[in-house]
């Protein structure tokens, strides 16, 4: 039978022409925006791979996206490609269903030396590199610096303090048209725990213990119910419009402070391209500046990245690594980077980036990244759920007006809980 | 026994015959389908980290497109000692092709399939052909024992199918403990049996109908409709009992067990998620919330009514006004809902501005928890207007014109005329647009997801919305699933009274 099948073998492996198609599937929670800038990586991958054809799947929302991928990897019919958000890391690999990159990493051109160090940490679980990342950004606070202007306040500096912080929001804050109703607000609480968690982490305290495993003993501690206080004393206090809940559809933050009626805004590099017309018409004109802290201890920012990751059980093994590294590679990060969607994750890249850059917003959020933190998405499965938690947490002061210290112990309770399981 | 009956007796004999038939093809083409899908491909990557033999020298198929394309689709050779089937080797990290392994059965093992088989399917349609004449309670018996002797069958040669495919592979040179590896993926035993007892019972349902109906022939008519009204009524049944009843026994069964997307044998819990449940305030306070946004119906009906009575006139462009009132109930309610998002807005919105006008103070309708529920019952009355309408205007016109006469005459006046005729005619519409609109409530989502997302503060948190949260967001599908199962009884208890009440109804009425 040997001969046979040598001679099988042989021709049936020469007849395995390039003719056949290899289909790789990628799927993402990118809007169609950053799906056009990837396309042309696709296209530039098929010319030099002849015979594979790549097909872009995307879902549109987020939380249905991770239960799509992760069902779809269940069932055996995984994407070749996924992008995993770096709060993500912890769910997924909790079930164990992402590749580890980090032996393919160099076959593939992939040298993390070059990237940064803080952005490739949260993807590094127990020893396996998850994904590769591919863009990121920190959490700052934008200023409107015409607001300041006419306030008398100089421009904030990186490394500012909570003190001087709530002195600019007073002198932010007015009634310009003098009806005796605030319409210019110093900022705006936002009550996901994504956009204050660097205000816990600069007061020198956290969210959760530092080994994830409970929100009682950090939550509930002084130096975090004070900055909860201070901010939740924001909207009270009328330096900040009442959180809405009603922001995701609407984006009412964002459009206060594009018309010049918020002083300053905590958000990510995300916004830059939503911000672009009217920096690029004058109609408004920006700085960054980092999450102010408490005397005495450093800023601390998350560092919000994703990375482009492969199932473990992806048909085209190969060809799928080679893939999310191409899309990870410097021309890439230059096209997403030119689009202001995202930091690269190439340190060289990033720096390039920011000499271009004649606003200096780019090189203030370049000055976060030594300060930045790995989010605890990537360190605990159940963020999701402390995520709602302390969104409850800041409804049940500012909406519901219990204490506190009232609220960080129930938040805190039910996160334990959450994190016990 | 009847000839019908003998005949009938006989196609069940031929239709075991010729699924027997099948069996044992589909256990013939199941010695290459099998190797040329997954376990050629399993066995492909269990033998990774093996040197190359002196057969196989490394290299071979090492181009990265071949490798891909050999692993997508083994490559299949037809020859006349079967079908060769091919897959590639690959390096311990599974990234680099280092050879490639074909995997064949013997011809001994390829008779063996065919004929085990085919010799249990005669023997079976043998012994019913021979049983259809006085088919009886050990026609079944036989009609089990043949079963199991086909699926033994199959099971023997799914066993050497295997074995063939490790001697396939060990000319090759591949790790003999590797091949015990591959041997030990056999199909499933339990799904063999499951088989056999669906079978078994699908067996003796034909031949319990067959004797039931052969006794039934000297019943009474009715008896044999009824027979004949169960067999029209059947697809519908198996649909209801595959889309409907397996998915909510599928949802029990998921309630109490620990369950996960990607661990689906988690341990029985008993009724756990159930005591959590009853444990969490935010569970209680959806359930709260629904029950008080429910009450948007009653409240819908009165207006609905008001306009039926108003719009059924006969007048000029009626029926453009009525177009009008029932347009939202067709409007996609994602749009409804971001279009009224900004008219409750409290800014920008055209209520506060209206509110201001009249120099009142601007309220946050969305964002303060006591207005936030209100202001969504709003938006869904606003939407379902229309549609209790349409259903109230048709009640009014089936109302017959002599009745209203006839009250006319007597001396009722228009309230009157209401009281008396016209809303007791309207009671079957009103119930079932009561109870229906509730049962719809309950279902209520896209208004919560889209303007509120449950908030402030929990305010309009309602059941389904925390369903999805539960189970998308916070990835516990099994908590999930109680509190369906909750839902569930709640509707059931509903769709109870509806059914109690229309039952009650005059049937005139």
């Amino acid at each position: 039978m040997r001969p046979r099948v040598v001679a099988a073998l042989a021709l049936a492996l020469a007849a395995c022409g390039a003719d056949e198609a290899v289909t790789l599937r990628i799927t993402s929670w990118q809007s169609p925006e950053e799906n056009a800038i990837d396309a042309v990586e696709f296209r530039s991958f098929e010319a030099a791979h002849p015979g594979v054809r790549i097909v872009n799947d995307p879902v549109s929302n987020s939380a249905e996206y991770r239960e799509k991928v992760l069902t779809s990897i269940g069932a055996g019919s995984p994407p070749d490609v996924f992008l995993l958000d770096g709060i993500d890391v912890a769910a997924f690999a909790a079930r164990d269903v992402a590749l580890d990159l980090q032996p393919f990493a160099e076959r593939v051109g992939v040298l993390l030396g070059l990237f940064f160090p803080q952005v490739v940490e949260p993807f590094k679980v127990g020893g396996k590199l998850l994904a590769f990342p591919k863009g990121f950004s920190p959490m700052v606070y934008y200023y409107n610096r015409a607001l300041f202007a006419e306030a008398g306040l100089a421009p904030p500096r990186n490394g500012w303090t909570q003190d001087e912080f709530v002195g600019a929001v007073r002198a932010l804050t007015r009634d310009t048209d003098g009806d005796g109703v605030v319409d210019q607000w110093g900022t705006v609480l936002d009550r996901r725990l994504y956009a204050w968690q660097a205000w816990i982490w600069s007061a020198g305290a956290d969210v959760l213990t530092a080994d994830g495993a409970r929100a009682t003993g950090a939550l509930d501690q002084p130096a975090a119910e004070r900055t909860l206080t201070l901010l939740t004393d924001l909207p009270r206090l009328g330096f900040a419009p009442s959180p809405s809940t009603v922001g995701r559809s609407l984006g009412y933050e964002e459009r206060l402070f594009y018309s010049g009626r918020l002083g300053l805004m905590t958000s990510g590099h995300w916004m830059i391209p939503r911000m672009r017309r009217y920096l690029e018409q004058g109609r408004v004109q920006l700085g960054v500046v980092s999450v102010p802290r408490t005397p005495g201890n450093q800023v601390k920012t998350p560092l919000f990245a994703s990375g482009w990751a492969v199932p473990y059980n992806t048909p085209h093994r190969k060809l799928a690594v080679e893939l999310a590294a191409w899309m990870v590679r410097a021309d890439a990060q230059r096209r997403r980077a030119a689009s202001g969607l995202e930091i690269p994750t190439l340190m060289t890249v990033a720096y390039e980036s920011a000499a271009k850059d004649r606003t200096g917003m780019e090189m203030d959020f370049l000055w976060q990244v030594p300060y930045g933190g790995v989010p605890w998405g990537a360190r605990v499965a159940q963020y999701r759920e402390v995520e709602k938690a302390m969104m409850d947490l800041v409804d049940r002061v500012v909406v519901d007006r219990v204490s506190v210290r009232e609220a960080t112990r129930e938040a805190a309770a039910v996160v334990d809980r959450a994190l016990s399981r | 026994m009847t000839a019908a009956h003998r005949r009938a007796a006989v196609l069940v004999a031929l239709v075991w015959a010729a699924a027997s038939v099948g069996v044992a093809w589909r256990a013939l083409r199941g010695v290459d389908r099998a190797a040329r899908s997954h376990e050629a491909l399993a066995m492909a990557r269990a033998s990774r980290g093996t040197a190359p033999t002196p057969a196989w020298p490394g290299g071979i198929g090492a181009r990265d497109s071949m490798a891909v394309r050999t692993e997508e689709t083994p490559l299949v050779v037809r020859g006349p000692a079967g079908d060769l089937i091919t897959a590639p080797v690959k390096d311990a990290d599974d990234w680099d092709v280092i050879g490639a392994v074909g995997v064949a059965a013997r011809w001994r093992e390829r008779a063996a399939a065919v004929a085990l088989p085919a010799a249990a399917a005669l023997v079976l349609g043998a012994t019913l052909l021979l049983a259809a004449p006085a088919i009886t309670g050990g026609g079944a018996a036989a009609l089990t024992a043949g079963a199991a002797m086909v699926f033994g069958a199959a099971a023997l040669t799914t066993g050497m199918r295997l074995r063939a495919a490790a001697h396939a592979l060990a000319p090759v040179g591949l790790d003999a403990s590797l091949i015990d590896r591959v041997a030990l993926r056999e199909p499933s035993l339990a799904l063999a049996t499951l088989a056999l007892v669906l079978l078994a019972a699908c067996a003796a349902i034909a031949v319990g109908a067959i004797r039931w109906h052969a006794a039934a022939a000297g019943r009474p008519v009715r008896v044999r409709e009824t027979l004949n009204a169960w067999g029209f009524i059947a697809p519908s049944f198996v649909h209801l009992a595959v889309f409907t009843v397996a998915p909510v026994a599928f949802l029990l069964w998921i309630s109490v067990h620990d369950w996960d997307l990607l661990a689906s044998n988690g341990p029985f819990v008993g009724l756990a998620h159930f005591r959590e449940l009853g444990a969490d305030p935010l569970f209680w306070r959806a359930l709260r919330n629904g029950l008080v946004y429910a009450l948007y119906v009653p409240v819908t009906m009165v207006a609905a009514l008001a306009a039926a009575l108003l719009l059924d006139q006969p007048l000029r462009g009626i029926k453009v006004l009525r177009v009008v009132v029932f347009l939202p109930y067709v409007a996609s309610t994602v749009a409804v809902a971001l279009v009224w998002q900004w008219l409750l807005h409290r800014d920008f919105g055209l209520l506060n501005a209206a509110l201001a006008a009249v120099h009142l103070p601007r309220v946050d309708w969305l964002g303060n928890p006591s207005t936030a529920l209100p202001a969504l019952m709003l938006v869904s009355a606003w939407g379902q207007l229309g549609y209790m309408m349409v259903v109230y205007l048709a009640g009014l016109q089936a109302i017959p014109a002599s009745l209203l006469e006839a009250a006319r005459l007597d001396g009722a006046d228009a309230w009157q005329r209401f009281r008396f005729v016209v809303w007791p005619m309207l009671r079957p519409v009103s119930t079932y647009l009561l109870l229906t609109g509730i049962i719809w409530s309950f279902h209520g989502f896209t208004l919560v997801y889209v303007m509120t997302e449950g908030g402030p503060a929990h305010a309009t948190d309602v059941l389904v919305y925390r369903i999805y949260q539960t189970a998308w967001e916070f990835r516990r599908f099994d908590v999930a699933a109680a509190m369906s199962v909750v839902l569930c009884l709640l509707l059931l208890a509903l769709t109870a009274l509806q059914w109690r009440t229309v039952k009650g109804e005059p049937a005139d009425a």
